[in-house]
């Protein structure tokens, strides 16, 4: 896997769905998930300093461009266009779409936080990582993670509860 | 079921299949490719083409049944070409030559073809060897919008009925001149279809000549760097090359004049250069303000593919980016109102200009001037028209890979009225008649009865010449005529007067040393 381009169309082919699924639940739609994934898709392999050392490591850092773009451009940069349909009625959706009650709650649910509140619950308890390991991610003080965590955890039990205690297995 | 099964289920069945990437797998290396050309930009300058290279073309097919004398060096305007629509370009009848091309590299402008001839007809046939001419054309439209300069075509190919060849090609590609190059000028941003072609010439008696044209060769243009698009369509969605293209090197480009304005806005900062791993705040995110002149309201899309240009003090390009977004926003501006895009503009600060700069790189020490285009698409009785909005400057310095803004902020307090926008005219002053040089307006006075002047800092042109050059072409238009021009040695400045017949405009534009471009119009009622 010299090639860089080579390492992004395996990149894309084995671990493609996982990166979507992740940014979905960041994003909260479909659509929107996909060009996050692209976009950090490009940011990543477009760096011409890219070093084969660093292709094994390819996905670490495209979930992290996910995050960041998330977080910062994308966030930022999301227009009305984009984030319209969250607000409004969807009378077209799919029989499909509404197969999984539990589903459409969780997105319905993960769309009231904020973008740094869903970020650590999807880190949380979609990728399994620790507080610390958050806090590091994201560049903020654990303290900070536990209160967006804390408040999340309050705004989705009045949308989930009961159906689903935040606690996990383990969880002190 | 907890929250962790919740979020498995959720994106699980929001994410079924198993390659939901399959088949955009061309756009996205596209855009890698794209993004790879825009970050290297450090080489553009060598892209510049110059316009005695025009002589050495060989002897171009469409010209080759024109008639007319011989013109050598062949001039810029007589690109017979540009404009033409491929195929329709050739004068001669497609002969029994199957020509195929390929791109074999590229260094700037410069590109490397092979094509490949193959004999299909019945009849020996001879052409130029080893140079053939090559058309820059809009891919879907085939409208020729550039030329390749060939160095060389003094050798000859003979193909026998069935036989086969190979041509090597190195051409420079140059534009046939569009609002924002001149031709000649390095083809700007955008998507183009190569085609090469030659003159068939039978050997003996036979039949009248024909030419040979080969299929397209999809490449891209990005910051005076050429590259094939692989597995591109030349047949699909006609392109349109981007008119704002800056260059490394070369002074900022213009754009044309329009009712909108727009300014750029951050915090002071310190703002810091951009990394691709690191998560957080970096770079710098410009809140735009868009407003408008007209006394209508004017409606349409604002593009995010914002560019945003670090340049220094006299206007050369010393940084640029564009993101490649393809996002639209709604633009509404009423009379007099003006409309805020928050985080719509964008640079990583770091240096892609550089020789030899890898990504990454900060800013050298020292001070910059920043400027945001904005490309509206707005609706124009029925019709869109898109026009570009460039911001006027603001002043950045860096240091330790620390970036602040020092200047050009609007103050809500008005304390640096020189960096007040939008500046405004004198009530009577005659708006719409005057059309100012591109630059930083510092201010303007006067009234009817006595005329009025203004002041502006007109560095961005680079010179003095260059920015009463774009004064004059401002002008014309308009219904001035040119009386005098002239260059003021003692000044270090230029100078040039415009009259219409009822106002009598002075144009002069002074460079001291190391100075900022001081100058403006002083515009008198005649009679």
């Amino acid at each position: 896997m010299d090639d860089p381009q080579d390492a992004l169309t395996e990149l894309v082919r084995e671990r493609g769905a996982a990166l979507l699924k992740y940014a979905s639940l960041l994003v909260g739609e479909r659509r929107g998930a996909e060009d996050l994934v692209q976009d950090a898709l490009v940011k990543v392999f477009s760096r011409s300093r890219t070093r084969v050392r660093e292709v094994d490591n390819m996905e670490a850092y495209v979930r992290r461009a996910i995050l960041t773009l998330f977080l910062d451009s994308y966030r930022r940069h999301t227009r009305w266009s984009k984030v319209r349909h969250l607000f409004v009625e969807r009378a077209e959706t799919s029989g499909e779409q509404e197969a999984s009650t539990d589903r459409v709650d969780v997105a319905g649910a993960l769309r009231v936080l904020t973008p740094r509140e869903r970020a650590c619950v999807v880190l949380r308890f979609y990728l399994d990582l620790t507080v610390p390991q958050i806090a590091d991610e994201l560049g903020l003080a654990q303290g900070t993670v536990k209160r967006y965590l804390s408040d999340a955890n309050a705004a989705l039990a009045t949308r989930l509860a009961p159906a689903a205690p935040s606690t996990r297995p383990g969880d002190p | 079921m907890n929250l962790h099964e919740m979020l498995h289920d959720a994106a699980d069945a929001g994410v079924p299949e198993a390659e939901p990437f399959a088949g955009r797998m061309d756009a996205i290396r596209r855009r890698v490719r794209n993004r790879r050309n825009l970050a290297r930009a450090g080489s553009s300058t060598a892209g510049v083409v110059g316009i005695a290279g025009v002589a050495a073309v060989g002897t171009l097919t469409w010209q080759a049944a024109r008639p007319g004398p011989e013109q050598s060096p062949v001039p810029v305007p007589e690109l017979y070409a540009c404009g033409l629509a491929y195929p329709g370009v050739l004068d001669l009848p497609e002969g029994q030559v199957e020509a195929t091309g390929a791109f074999g590299g590229s260094d700037g402008m410069q590109v490397s073809l092979t094509t490949r001839l193959e004999n299909a007809g019945d009849v020996s046939v001879t052409t130029a060897a080893p140079a053939t001419d090559v058309l820059v054309t809009l891919a879907g439209t085939g409208e020729v919008v550039g030329i390749g300069l060939i160095a060389t075509s003094d050798g000859t190919l003979t193909l026998e009925p069935g036989g086969t060849s190979e041509l090597s090609t190195e051409a420079t590609l140059a534009s046939c001149g569009t609002d924002a190059v001149g031709p000649g000028d390095p083809l700007p941003d955008g998507q183009y279809v190569l085609v090469t072609t030659g003159v068939l010439t039978p050997r003996g008696a036979g039949p009248a000549s024909s030419a040979w044209l080969s299929d397209g060769i999809l490449i891209d243009v990005s910051d005076g760097q050429v590259s094939e698009v692989p597995n591109g369509d030349p047949t699909g969605t006609p392109t349109t090359p981007a008119a704002f293209a800056p260059v490394c090197g070369q002074i900022i480009p213009a754009v044309a004049e329009n009712p909108l304005w727009v300014t750029a806005s951050s915090d002071v900062g310190p703002h810091y250069p951009a990394h691709p791993y690191q998560p957080g705040i970096s770079g710098l995110t410009l809140d735009l303000t868009i407003g408008s002149t007209s006394t209508q309201e004017i409606t349409g899309t604002v593009s995010t593919d914002t560019v945003v240009v670090l340049t220094d003090d006299t206007g050369v390009v010393l940084s640029w980016w564009r993101p490649g977004s393809e996002g639209q926003d709604a633009l509404a501006v009423a009379p007099g109102a003006q409309a805020s895009f928050p985080a719509l503009a964008w640079h990583p600060l770091i240096d892609n200009c550089t020789p030899g700069a890898v990504d990454d790189e900060p800013l050298p020490d020292g001070d910059y001037r920043l400027f945001a285009m904005v490309t509206a698409v707005v609706d124009d009785g029925g019709s869109p028209t898109t026009w570009e909005v460039l911001s006027p400057p603001l002043d950045l310095s860096a240091a330790s890979d620390a970036v602040t803004i020092t200047g050009g902020l609007e103050d809500p307090a008005g304390a640096d009225s020189a960096f007040e926008f939008p500046w405004t005219y004198p009530p009577d002053f005659p708006e719409g008649q005057m059309p100012p040089m591109d630059g930083r307006i510092l201010g303007s006075s006067g009234r009817a009865a006595t005329g009025w002047t203004i002041t502006g800092d007109y560095s961005l042109h680079g010179s003095s010449s260059a920015a009463v050059d774009q004064a004059i072409d401002r002008l014309l238009p308009v219904a001035f005529t040119l009386e005098s021009r002239e260059e003021l040695p003692e000044l270090s400045g230029t100078r040039a007067t415009l009259s219409n017949g009822t106002y009598r405009v002075d144009v002069e534009v002074t460079s001291p040393t190391g100075g900022d471009l001081l100058g403006g119009y002083t515009i008198m009622p005649i009679g």
